[in-house]
């Protein structure tokens, strides 16, 4: 028994519970209802006891046992899944609801699956390099992750909203929700795909979508694009069709609007401590609270697109479609700043 | 949520005097257009200076190498290069323009805070006291009842039971019926001031910094005492008012590995001739003396004062000799006749193309000695020790087991040297801006009306009550006071 072992545990609660959530909506029986709930929170100890082990684990090999295991690509992005899947529980808890757990299961497992899969990003518990031996990082780290669960869920119920709402299939909130969601789909598909390939048929693959989209196979990956666009063209369709019956599933567009609101109020917060305790961290390192690393900067776009959202929300008034958008593009902000950056740009925090 | 829609007449009374000649100033700051065109534009800039390396930060001549890949065509490359320097493309977070740029904001903060405030302030310490019928009876929290007492007792019972809530209240008087108006966490509509101001002081921080501190990089070599440093991007050294001395310097590694565990410096500051403090700093532990920090940033080896240690093991009996040398000088092991000597080490040990053993950097990431075996018939065989690997065998026949077991020269430590006076104003307004946020976002602001009119032999008393948010929550602490009102009837009855 070690720590992977639980984390798969929990991904497949998260992959059965995305299951089980979507029959609850389509039946809305209580007994499935809480057999999604129980399935989840399985799945959430599970990865609980994961993560203590893995701190356990890594504080045998480095010596420093004050340091959660939050110090590479993996351990961020599994703590990712785990503040979604804790956030949205509260949520269920607090707000007697489950119907959102149709959107926080899915992002639960495709954060956690997809980092399990990645051949090219290392499960191993790697020493702490001087810099990262710091009682800072935990202060960071969680702050600053926990604020992207938040948003993540925001984006969640705003691209929901964005479909809901709509009356055409032309309009362009329609059209922004509908290509969000066929992503997050079409990524989760991707990610299925190369879980099927490697942990059934056994084939070993260079990187992440190898059996996809980064097919050395030039068919399967044309197969791939076409399969994503027919999805895209289904559901933009499918979509307004059965646009009442979907809508009825979920509570209230109101609802569904404040929620996405208080994610934001809550992940904005979180986030701008996190940027605090970055550059505390930094001045304690290196002797310098900011130095337009692109990470920093990065945080920084992120920050001011909420902080955007917040003003049009109080001082423009803006409700509804327009704040959903600036929540999806915030979030995209925030997969920028966490993943993009570090393949894209070079810089300092070349940990995660 | 922060703000309640001001009346255009309120709205009219905070705005600048009109025909002043601050008045376009004013609606220049404060227009929603100008405030977000200045946030688009940073927000440009900012991402540009990700892509592109920036002085200081990355190397500015991979954006060559950007650049040729973008155009496909190196002569244009290079004009395109040559213009994005001379703008400050790779240098933009310095650039006037990006100052320009900060500077507007931080006026419009200042101005739109400043023309929002006076509503609030209203808000806050002006309240309506007596709510008209009106208010009870389209407030979204409302309850009306009936109570026996006169309504001075009455009041005083209310009063009691808002002011036992947290809520403080005042009375009032209008046609005839007493009015109590009760509130809290009214000052946490100023969060969102405190917030603006708080950027504003982060800036102020940032500005002091660059005014008043200085940067740069000290190394020195260990048993040196200096107080000289180079300033970041200067040319030449600059002093420090004291001088520091490192005493030692050391790497611990994880076992079996070349990554660097810890590093650190043992340092004693020298002022004026005086030894006054002694630190051991390490990456995330730094070393603070009169407002100038010192903190670990690198090391390496100065290749001078090498001093290497080989054990050799005699198999015949046992007997195990560590050999200490600082030079070429061959030595003898005792009982034996063979003396060994040492040629060359290498402290990151590699093979170059032509199969030559080499070192590829001055760090200790793989030494390696060479050493010679001088044997009493004249024969020399030669062996390479791996330190990290003392069971790989390059020379067979040797009449002693050889282990290249420790290695040390001088090495110097690598510091970076802060003073930076506006820190402290930086941490200032990142905690006002927490706390500022706390209180906009998650403390909410109050606020219950009373109506107690005699009719009768009884007292009519109207409630109604609203908060500026999380309005589910006083929703239900309403009801809760509401029922606590009646329970008063119920008691006298």
């Amino acid at each position: 028994m070690n720590s992977s072992m639980l984390f798969n545990t929990s991904m497949v609660c998260y992959l059965v519970a995305s299951v089980i959530y979507i029959a609850h909506l389509s039946f809305r029986s209580t007994k499935v209802g809480w057999t999604a709930t129980g399935v989840t929170a399985l799945g959430f100890v599970a990865q609980t006891v994961a993560l203590g082990m893995r701190w356990y684990e890594k504080t045998v090999l480095t010596g420093f046992g004050n340091i959660p295991p939050l110090s590479n690509m993996y351990e961020s992005m599994v703590f990712w899944s785990w503040s979604i899947i804790m956030i949205y529980l509260i949520f269920e808890r607090v707000y007697r609801n489950r119907s959102l757990g149709v959107i926080a299961a899915p992002l639960g497992f495709l954060a956690i699956a997809s980092i399990s899969i990645a051949p090219n990003i290392s499960q191993e518990i790697e020493p702490l390099v001087p810099a990262l031996q710091s009682n800072w990082l935990a202060a960071h780290v969680m702050t600053s992750f926990l604020g992207y669960a938040a948003f993540s869920i925001s984006f969640g119920v705003s691209v929901l909203y964005l479909i809901l709402a709509a009356e055409k299939r032309n309009e362009v909130p329609y059209i922004v929700g509908m290509a969000s969601l066929v992503t997050m789909m079409t990524l989760i598909a991707a990610t299925a795909l190369d879980f099927i390939v490697q942990k059934v048929a056994g084939a070993a693959q260079p990187h992440l979508f190898a059996a996809s989209f980064a097919s050395p196979a030039a068919g399967v990956k044309v197969v791939s694009w076409l399969a994503a666009a027919a999805i895209f063209a289904l559901f933009w369709y499918v979509g307004t069709l059965y646009h009442d019956r979907i809508a009825a599933l979920f509570p209230g567009m109101k609802i569904l609007d404040d929620l996405s609101y208080k994610m934001v109020m809550v992940g904005f917060p979180l986030l701008t401590i996190g940027i605090v305790t970055g550059a505390a961290w930094a001045n304690y390192a290196w002797g310098t609270y900011w130095s337009w690393d692109p990470k920093e900067t990065w945080s920084l776009i992120t920050w001011l697109i909420y902080a955007a959202y917040l003003h049009a929300r109080f001082t423009a008034g803006w409700r509804g479609k327009k704040t959903a958008i600036l929540s999806v593009i915030g979030f995209a902000a925030v997969v920028f700043t966490y993943i993009g950056v570090n393949f894209v740009l070079s810089g300092l925090h070349s940990y995660a | 949520m922060v703000q309640e829609t001001p009346t255009p007449a309120a709205a009219d009374e905070s705005a600048a005097p009109k025909n002043s000649w601050y008045s376009p100033l004013v609606t220049f700051f404060s227009s929603v257009h100008v405030a977000v065109i200045t946030l688009i534009l940073l927000a440009t800039i900012s991402i540009i200076g990700t892509v592109l390396q920036q002085e200081n930060i990355g190397d500015v001549e991979d954006n060559l190498r950007l650049l040729q890949q973008f155009f496909g065509d190196a002569g244009r490359a290079q004009r395109a290069y040559d213009v994005a320097e001379k703008i400050g493309f790779f240098n933009l977070y310095h650039t006037w323009y990006f100052y320009t740029l900060l500077s507007v904001l931080s006026v419009s903060l200042i101005v739109c805070s400043l023309k929002r405030l006076p509503t609030t302030w209203r808000i806050m310490a002006r309240p309506k006291v007596e709510l008209e019928d009106a208010g009870f009876k389209n407030s979204p929290n409302r309850r009306a009842l009936s109570l026996r007492q006169p309504a001075a007792e009455a009041a005083a019972a209310v009063s009691g039971i808002l002011a036992k809530a947290g809520y403080r209240v005042r009375e009032g008087e209008r046609d005839g019926a007493r009015h109590l108006f009760a509130q809290k966490g009214a000052y946490s509509r100023l969060g969102i001031y405190v917030t603006h101001f708080s950027i504003i002081i982060i800036f102020i921080g940032g500005i002091l910094g660059s005014l008043y501190g200085f940067k740069g990089a000290m190394n020195i070599v260990e048993g040196e005492t200096t107080d000289e440093y180079m300033p970041r991007g200067g040319r030449q050294t600059a002093r420090l008012p004291f001088q520091v001395r490192c005493d030692d310097f050391n790497v611990d590694y994880y076992p079996g590995s070349s990554r660097p565990k810890d590093f650190y410096s043992r340092l004693t500051v020298v002022d004026g001739g005086r030894e006054v403090l002694k630190e051991r700093i390490e990456v995330n532990s730094p070393l603070k003396y009169k407002g100038i920090w010192f903190y670990q940033s690198s090391y390496g080896d100065t290749g001078r004062g090498l001093t290497a240690t080989i054990r050799a093991v005699d198999p015949k009996s046992g007997a195990a000799h560590d050999l200490s040398f600082t030079d070429r000088t061959p030595q003898e092991v005792p009982g034996t006749q063979v003396r060994v000597q040492l040629q060359r080490i290498y402290p990151d040990f590699t093979m170059d193309e032509n199969r030559q053993p080499t070192s590829r950097s001055n760090q200790p990431r793989n030494p390696v000695a060479q050493v010679g075996v001088l044997l009493p018939d004249g024969r020399t065989q030669v062996a390479y020790l791996f330190k990290l690997r003392p069971d790989l065998k390059t020379a067979r026949d040797l009449p002693l087991d050889l282990s290249f077991t420790n290695v040390e020269s001088l090495q110097y430590t690598g510091l970076q040297v802060v003073h930076d006076p506006g820190v402290w104003v930086i941490w200032t307004g990142c905690s006002l801006m927490v706390l500022g946020l706390w209180f906009a976002f998650f403390v909410s602001h109050r606020r219950v009306w009373v109506r107690l009119r005699e009719e009768g032999g009884a007292t009519a008393v109207a409630l109604a009550g609203n908060a500026n948010k999380n309005r589910e929550t006083f929703g239900e602490e309403f009801e809760k006071l509401g029922d606590a009102v009646q329970a008063l009837a119920e008691a006298r009855a």
